[in-house]
């Protein structure tokens, strides 16, 4: 593969109680985070300053469920799992770790354009989705790759498997690699990159659900 | 090749199992296209001999092989071709294939080399295409002439403005010739870079269709669809603050032309109401940006003069260049260039392009005001895409249905970009082309 994950996403942790990396690799270990002088309303009174932390078993369970609502097109509560200042990116497949302010991609959507997307998709005149493609997502691999304060980098690898009727079914294989982030100590999405494995789109067609 | 269409009046040259393939009549203002058009495998073979082997077909944007040593691997017409610069800077078409046994000899989308090597026998040949090295040379007999064993080129290699094309048949006409009035309009393009100079951006989007190529044609520059196959973009724009509400009577919110470019080549015409980033701005933009646009739209009237710069910023044009390439320029500048691989199959291949002289900030607003409309993943081109995947399916029953109407806007004066007359355009061209086939 051409996306090697040799580096982590983010700089080396540089202070606190944050997640250490061991031989072990990446995601034998949970992220943990100090709460310091923030106390997280989700640790019980007293235990302020405690850490938070984050198992790989948590992570899986967070992205089983977004594959949950999205597979069944629930986008409005799938957009509860998304920060106020997320976005969503699909890189071209030519240029998978490009920069979308310089590269053309296949979608870059901010929040304001997200929520877009999603009104769009719930509308039956977006005929490419309309019937609603059914799609089935299978999410493996799942690895802590980074962690940096709040945020935690994430890897893992999908195969969605889109269906229309009357067509063949349409495959997307690649690799998630996302920021998620700890908001008063609720897993959210900051950051969704979905970068597929094939040189070029070809019979995959558009990325017109949400990929 | 004339500018205005001067063929017969009525039934157009052409034919399959004894119909037209297109059928005007001048007296019933009806135009109608044969289905089978869609559909034919035979008419599909006779196609790729009649129109790609004698028309100028894109390879590529100058700016995509900068350097020497830079290539570019491409499709063209069916052809494997390399589109690369030499060491000395010239650009050629290299048809990649080896002259000993025809295995391609660059299998890499893009890059840089000083040569290019058969994995095969170990041939290898300069970026000019001239064969530099044969392994084992001496068991060659007298008469094997290493200097006219080169890579073959494209027969004809031209370009204008950076645009390069290629043609298949030495005898066809300069492609300046060739481009008539679209020429006028890929100047308007590059018109928007203050130095002349536009470039590919990085990223491209390949997608497949499965739909017959002439479909996207139409689509293309198809400004009546908009309304029932864009609602949703529609929709985006307007809870974007953008003013989309068609003046009473009006199906869309300005009213342009379709022109007739000559050599079936077309264009939409149509005064701005969706943003341009050289240089209007709109909601979409945000207000930030707001300065910014204005200092662009004050170089290109300093440039270009009041009346040359609102010419080039305050209007969009859908350019279709015959046979197969396309370039919007509206809301971004697209290049896009589709590939008929069976009757019912096209690649399409697509680019944002932008001028050198652009900005971070500049570069960024233009790619976002790209993905909000175009490409596999944007609000209006999967749309495109479920509809012409549509229109081919119901082709199958081209037997009972046979025709398809394009009569919208016969009989008037002037034709606007919503009626059909552009489209017309294309398909007499393209049918003259298949009956004049050699």
């Amino acid at each position: 593969m051409n996306k090697p994950l040799d580096e982590p996403a983010f700089p080396s942790p540089t202070s606190g109680s944050v997640a250490e990396r061991s031989e072990a690799g990446w995601g034998a270990r949970p992220a943990s985070f100090a709460r310091g002088s923030s106390p997280s309303p989700a640790l019980p009174e007293g235990r302020e300053g405690e850490e938070r932390r984050v198992l790989r078993t948590e992570i899986e369970d967070f992205l089983f469920r977004e594959a949950d609502l999205l597979d069944n097109w629930k986008l409005d509560e799938w957009l509860t799992l998304l920060t106020d200042d997320a976005a969503y990116y699909v890189p071209p497949n030519d240029k998978p770790d490009a920069d979308h302010r310089f590269t053309l991609f296949t979608i870059a959507d901010d929040m304001v354009r997200l929520r877009e997307r999603v009104i769009r998709l719930k509308d039956p005149n977006c005929h490419a989705e309309y019937p609603p493609s059914r799609t089935r997502r299978l999410i493996t691999n799942v690895r802590i790759v980074g962690v940096d304060g709040e945020t935690i980098a994430i890897a893992a690898n999908f195969a969605v498997y889109r269906y229309r009727r009357g067509e063949q079914v349409r495959e997307f294989v690649g690799q998630y690699r996302h920021k998620l982030r700890l908001l008063d100590g609720v897993l959210k999405i900051a950051e969704r990159r979905a970068i597929l494995d094939a040189h070029e789109l070809g019979a995959m067609g558009s990325v017109s659900f949400i990929l | 090749m004339n500018d205005q269409y001067t063929g017969p009046g009525n039934t157009h040259p052409g034919s399959h199992n004894g119909h037209p393939l297109v059928r005007e009549s001048r007296e019933k203002l009806s135009f109608s296209v044969n289905r089978a058009v869609f559909v034919s495998r035979e008419l599909f073979e006779r196609e790729q001999r009649a129109v790609f082997d004698r028309c100028w077909i894109y390879v590529g944007h100058a700016s995509e092989i900068r350097n020497p040593g830079d290539y570019r691997t491409r499709s063209v017409a069916g052809r494997p071709v390399i589109f690369c610069r030499d060491r000395d800077g010239n650009v050629h078409g290299l048809i990649n294939s080896c002259r000993h046994r025809g295995a391609v000899v660059c299998r890499e989308r893009e890059g840089n080399v000083r040569n290019f090597y058969c994995m095969y026998h170990g041939w290898t040949y300069n970026t000019d295409g001239s064969l530099r090295g044969v392994p084992g040379e001496d068991s060659y007999p007298p008469s094997f002439d290493k200097a006219v064993m080169g890579l073959a080129h494209v027969p004809r290699l031209e370009s204008y403005r950076d645009f390069y094309f290629a043609n298949f048949d030495h005898d066809a006409v300069d492609l300046a010739t060739y481009l008539a009035g679209a020429k006028s309009y890929i100047d308007l393009v590059v018109d928007q870079s203050p130095s002349g100079r536009m470039e590919i951006i990085s990223g491209v989007q390949e997608y497949d269709i499965k739909a017959n190529w002439k479909l996207l044609v139409e689509n293309s520059v198809d400004d009546y669809h908009l309304i029932a196959t864009h609602a949703t973009w529609l929709n985006y724009m307007r809870n974007s603050g953008v003013n989309v509400s068609p003046p009473k009577g009006q199906l869309l919110p300005t009213t342009g032309l379709g022109k007739n470019l000559g050599n079936g080549h077309l264009t939409t015409d149509n005064p701005n109401y969706r943003g341009r980033p050289v240089a209007r701005w709109i909601s979409v933009y945000g207000e930030d940006a707001k300065t910014d646009i204005e200092a662009i739209r004050a170089e290109l009237v300093a440039r270009l003069g009041e009346a040359r710069a609102a010419r080039v910023a305050d209007t969009n044009r859908n350019l279709a260049i015959f046979p197969n390439l396309v370039i919007n320029d509206g809301s971004s500048v697209t290049v896009r260039n589709f590939t008929p691989v069976a009757p019912d199959l096209m690649h399409v291949t697509a680019w944002a392009l932008g001028p050198v002289e652009e900005t971070e900030a500049q570069r960024a607003r233009r790619l976002h005001a790209f993905l909000t409309f175009y490409g596999p993943g944007g609000f209006a081109t999967p749309d495109d895409v479920a509809v012409l995947e549509c229109a081919q399916q119901g082709y199958a029953s081209w037997r009972e249905v046979p025709w398809n109407d394009l009569s919208r806007g016969m009989g008037k004066n002037e034709h606007t970009n919503t009626d059909e007359e552009h489209l017309r355009v294309f398909w007499r061209r393209w049918s003259e082309l298949m009956e004049a086939r050699p």
